[in-house]
């Protein structure tokens, strides 16, 4: 309160004018009652010279008459200038006391002795011996006293202080007056100032406290600085639109901050951002943003020891969903406050798409990695699918004429075994390559996951492993799926050898399979496509794979197992591969107590096809029929040929297809098995093309060491009538040469 | 309420052959012309005609001549106070005189007061008049309260010590006896006796033996004319007389003599004139032409009724006008002399200037006694037996 203008101004003045006041009161005042007593006391002496001279020219006329020893003349004499005493008392307006000194006897008292004795009056003037006024009755005298010692005569002469009251009476009714003009004065003083000061103020100070420009026109330095302060307050407010115009169309969030997390300021893409209005920003903590403790801690970490932070950071909405926050923290001061500039934006989707994009790189890498190696797998393959056909055939054709107690039976099997291990090595390398040919079938994953844990390579692995348990789960109801088996069941054993491998001591392996629907909205492994899927689950218990070998399992050749011991490093190559090829995908979960592959394959509508028993090794014959043999491999068609041979059929072979054409053209056969790849010449397609024109329903097996390649489908779409994958064991050959005839 | 009679006296004045044609000064009053104060205020009325004769025929006052304007107050003070009215704002005279005696000159200067009229108190003497603070009222004579004072230094002077005093109870009355009482405490004398009677009571017997019998060997009678031949009466009746015998008033006419006869003899009173007394400018003149007007010698109420005129033309003549406030003023502070003696008023308009002489009959003739330097003859106080 003190602090306001209006006490600014009218203290002072006030003061001042009191100060004034007083000082004129002290001052002049009493300079004026000093002065009036001393006219009084003057007064009195004149008087009391005059009754003096009354008393004295009475004695002195006794004197000069001689009359001074009569007694009668005296008293007539002194009655005589008692009279003039009175008469002088009346007209001078004074009172007088006359008695005699000896005995106090009253001659001559004024009518003032009414009211009060008058030895009382003689006691109280002797008290004060001239010098104070002496109260009778309600008045106060100023009193003189002398003696006339002729005639013992005590004059005490009394003069009414009201009679001198004229001059103080003037001088205190002037400093009233003037303290009422001093009053006015300052009164009116106060009243301008108010109204050309205070008033002018408060209606600037009052527009301004609402914060609108305030208008006055009066006084020219008021209209300035009303008008100084309008054109500050629009330029304010101009900045602040700039600001909030800068701050609002960012689209980053910005928020200010107090140490203590209030939000005391931020714009619409904060809200945007958060979910929170404006107001809720206000209302809510800023450590309410962060998806957990953990994460602020990130922020203070970095900000310990620098005023400036940057990290990404998991905020939370209010709805509760989350979001990436690229986050930039400045620590600034305003208004003298340590506050902190916070700088957000939302780059969940960036962080998607750099994810996705790191996925896609990956899968790119690894795709380019993958063709790299398929390119050179499959040239490899090929060949080796040639040499390997005289390993794993000519062993096969000698065991079929070799005696059952043959010595040579042994080293012959192992040769042959070794061949089709080789086989299968060059079958991985294929698959890996996406080059191997295969069927698909449409089978059911569980029943395809039980045959693979009965078959005897399952039997083998969990001999051993004989701590290791296997458990199956088959809890999908639309298990139906368009697949190559033997890559599935491949896919499985890869699985299932490197669970057992990563257990130690006891563990369990559990297979499964269930349903799963992927919807558009959905968050689906590795971007499933919407639709129905199969899942074969294997999971182990095992110690695990670590985050970082996770990232490159699918890596043809990457193993952490020892060479030699099981596997090439393209297991489970194999099975991204496998899935790809699947139009599926493959999930990997993995932590220290274990590791969870799950193999999403989309499930068809089309029924199942009978399982054949592939475990069937009997071998069909045939009746003589009458079968052409292409290959440009020697060692091919001579196997082909002694199987056939086997088998029962007559058999012709020629090196290439223009060969073929040149035979077919003169001859005809029932079935011709057609090698695709042959160089050089034309390939197993445009000879069945040439061959189809000389005998148009001619049959055919196309026979290749890749999976099924664009040249062996639209041969197989021209009309050949099965596909045999080399290296063919003779029980495959008779199989597929006995459908395809009888197809 | 009968009418009072009307005196319209009007003066014009043909002298040396000169004709005034000037509006006259109007100078109104009341004097009882009846009633018991008429004796007295009959003089003061002659006096007052006679200055204004005079003065007409020395050319007037300011050029203009003199007209008075007289009425009778019937000795009543209602009466008296209607008439004033009347001159005032009826009559609208320029000037008033006041009338005879101090209780109709109360009641009488409520009006002139009102009015602003200057009144010269020409037959009032009560120091109560002056206690009112009328600021309008001016005394010719010294105050009643002094009269018997130059006659109670008289008695000292003479041994006696005694002194009755007594009064009508009249306010001018009651007045003579109070200062009649403090000047003989003043002076050490000693008050018998001190009583009032009822104003117009004419048997005084027994206040007279009482006088007697309280040893008193002078006495003080304060009243006017019945009142002195009244008491001197009633001492007749008990057969007893003072050294002295003080009456006021009264004993100051020619007529109190031809009443009394011989009981007259040597009865004291105040004259605040007396044409054998002091010779102050122009009594002697006065004094022969008032003989020659009226066939009688002057009481000192003519003369005071002649000094009121003269008064008032002397305060004319300075202030040269008839400005009411100014003829106030200049009332107030003038020092004059007039056949009556000096006329000067103190701050309350009191006659102080002014004093009175105490005078005796002594056969058959009314001779001055004192103050001693002014006597003509020894005052007489025989012991009577």
């Amino acid at each position: 309160m003190i602090n306001r203008l209006f006490i600014k101004i009218t203290l002072p003045i006030v003061a001042l004018m009191m100060l004034l006041g007083v000082s004129w009161y002290v001052v002049v005042l009493r300079t004026v009652h000093d002065f009036t007593s001393q006219n009084i006391h003057a007064d009195l002496k004149n008087l009391s010279s005059q009754l003096f001279d009354v008393a004295d020219r009475g004695f002195m006329e006794l004197l000069k008459n001689g009359a001074a020893g009569d007694k009668i003349s005296v008293r007539i004499q002194q009655v005589d200038c008692l009279d003039i005493i009175e008469r002088s008392s009346f007209a001078q307006n004074f009172k007088i006391l006359i008695y005699k000194e000896q005995n106090n006897k009253i001659l001559l008292a004024s009518d003032f002795t009414k009211q009060i004795n008058t030895t009382e009056i003689i006691q109280r003037s002797q008290q004060t011996l001239n010098s104070a006024p002496i109260p009778i009755a309600d008045k106060k005298f100023h009193t003189h006293q002398f003696h006339f010692s002729p005639w013992d005569w005590t004059f005490l002469v009394l003069k009414d202080t009201q009679a001198y009251v004229g001059l103080t009476d003037k001088v205190r009714n002037l400093y009233y007056i003037s303290a009422v003009v001093l009053l006015i004065c300052t009164a009116l003083l106060v009243w301008y100032l108010f109204h050309s000061i205070k008033k002018p103020i408060s209606s600037i100070i009052s527009a301004v406290s609402k914060e609108n420009p305030p208008e006055y026109q009066g006084t020219y330095e008021f209209e300035f600085l009303a008008k100084t302060i309008k054109n500050m307050m629009r330029s304010l407010q101009n900045s602040k639109n700039r600001y909030r115009a800068l701050i609002d169309n960012a689209p980053i969030g910005i928020a200010l901050v107090t140490q203590k997390g209030v939000i005391t300021e931020a714009n619409k893409a904060a809200s945007d951002i958060t979910g929170y209005s404006l107001d809720e920003l206000g209302d809510i903590n800023a450590i309410d943003l962060y998806k957990t403790p953990d994460e602020r801690k990130k922020i203070l970490k970095e900000t310990s020891n620098k005023s400036i932070a940057r990290n990404e950071l998991n905020f939370k909405r209010k709805d509760g969903t989350t979001f990436i926050g690229n986050f930039t923290t400045v620590d600034v001061i305003i208004d003298n406050e340590p506050m902190i500039l916070s700088m957000f934006e939302d780059i969940t989707g960036q962080k998607e798409a750099e994810q996705e994009h790191a996925i896609m790189e990956t899968s790119l890498r690894r795709a380019q990695k993958m063709e790299t190696i398929g390119m050179m797998a499959g040239g490899v393959a090929h060949d080796l699918n040639n040499i390997l056909s005289g390993i794993v055939g000519y062993p096969e054709v000698l065991l079929l004429q070799l005696p059952a107690g043959s010595k040579l039976r042994g080293p012959l099997k192992a040769i042959h075994e070794s061949g089709k291990r080789a086989g299968t090595v060059v079958e991985d390398l294929l698959t890996v390559a996406r080059g191997a040919a295969a069927t698909r079938e449409v089978h059911n994953l569980s029943a395809l996951a039980q045959e693979y844990l009965d078959s005897p390579e399952c039997r083998k692995l969990t001999s051993l492993y004989p701590q290791v348990t296997l458990q199956q789960q088959y809890k999908a109801t639309k298990a139906a799926i368009s697949c190559s088996p033997v890559h599935i069941k491949k896919c499985l054993m890869n699985l299932v050898t490197n669970a057992a491998e990563a257990i130690l001591g006891k563990g369990t392996i559990i297979i499964s399979t269930y349903d799963h629907h992927v919807h558009t909205s959905d968050s689906s492994p590795s971007d499933l496509p919407e639709g129905h899927y199969s899942v074969l689950s294997v999971c182990d218990s095992g110690s695990g794979i670590s985050e970082q070998d996770l990232e490159h399992i699918f890596e043809p050749f990457y193993t952490r197992k020892v060479m030699g011991r099981s596997g090439t490093g393209l297991g489970l190559a194999v099975v991204w591969n496998t899935m790809e090829d699947h139009d599926g995908r493959v999930q990997v979960a993995s932590n220290a107590e274990g590791t969870c592959f799950q193999l999403y394959f989309p499930t068809t509508s089309e029924k199942e096809e009978k399982q054949t028993d592939t475990v069937n090794k009997e071998l069909v014959t045939g009746n003589g029929e009458h079968i052409l043999v292409v290959d440009d491999e020697v060692l091919l068609r001579d196997i082909a040929s002694q199987m056939l041979q086997h088998l029962g059929y007559k058999v012709n072979s020629v090196d290439s297809g223009e060969t073929a054409i040149q035979f077919m053209q003169k001859n005809s056969v029932d079935l011709i098995i057609l090698d695709i790849l042959m160089d050089p010449g034309i390939n197993g397609k445009q000879t069945y093309e040439e061959i189809l024109k000389l005998h148009p329903n001619q049959k055919a097996i196309v026979a290749s060491g890749f999976s099924e390649s664009d040249d062996v489908k639209a041969t197989l779409q021209l009309g050949a009538n099965g596909f045999i994958k080399k290296p063919y064991s003779v029980d495959v050959l008779s199989r597929t040469v006995h459908k395809a005839l009888q197809g | 309420m009968r009418f009072f009679l009307f005196i319209f006296l009007t003066l014009t004045t043909i002298i040396n052959g000169s004709a005034l044609a000037s509006e006259p000064i109007r100078i109104g009053g009341s004097l009882a012309s009846t009633g018991k104060y008429a004796p007295l205020a009959e003089m003061v009325s002659l006096g007052l005609q006679l200055w204004a004769k005079e003065t007409n025929a020395n050319g007037g006052i300011l050029g203009r001549p003199v007209e008075l304007l007289i009425y009778d107050d019937q000795s009543n003070p209602a009466v008296a106070k209607k008439i004033y009215e009347k001159l005032i704002l009826e009559d609208k005279v320029d000037l008033v005189f006041g009338p005879y005696s101090s209780v109709i000159t109360t009641e009488i200067v409520k009006v002139t007061e009102k009015h602003g009229y200057s009144v010269l108190a020409s037959g009032a003497t009560s120091d109560k008049l002056w206690q009112q603070g009328y600021t309008h009222l001016f005394g010719v004579y010294i105050p009643a309260s002094r009269y018997s004072y130059g006659f109670l230094k008289l008695l000292l002077q003479h041994g006696i010590e005694r002194v009755a005093i007594v009064s009508a109870d009249d306010m001018f009355s009651t007045t003579v006896a109070k200062g009649a009482k403090k000047w003989a405490d003043r002076l050490g004398l000693t008050v018998t006796l001190q009583e009032k009677f009822k104003k117009g009571s004419k048997d005084l017997d027994g206040l007279a033996a009482r006088i007697k019998d309280s040893d008193a060997e002078a006495i003080i009678v304060g009243g006017h004319f019945h009142e002195s031949i009244d008491m001197r009466r009633a001492l007749a009746n008990i057969d007893w007389y003072p050294r002295a015998y003080f009456a006021t008033l009264g004993p100051a006419l020619q007529k109190y003599h031809d009443t009394l006869q011989e009981k007259a003899q040597y009865s004291f009173t105040l004259s605040n004139w007396e044409e054998e007394g002091v010779q102050f400018p122009g009594s002697k003149e006065f004094a022969t032409s008032f003989k020659q007007e009226y066939g009688k010698k002057p009481p000192y109420q003519a003369a005071a009724g002649y000094s009121v005129g003269q008064i008032l033309q002397t305060a004319i003549a300075q202030t040269g006008s008839l400005d009411k406030q100014k003829l106030r003023d200049a009332l107030s502070a003038l020092d004059t002399l007039t056949v009556l003696g000096r006329y000067g008023v103190d701050s309350t308009g009191q006659q102080i200037r002014n004093f009175a002489l105490i005078t005796q009959w002594q056969d058959s003739k009314l001779v001055v006694v004192g103050p001693q330097n002014l006597k003509s003859i020894n005052a007489v106080a025989p012991v009577f037996r």
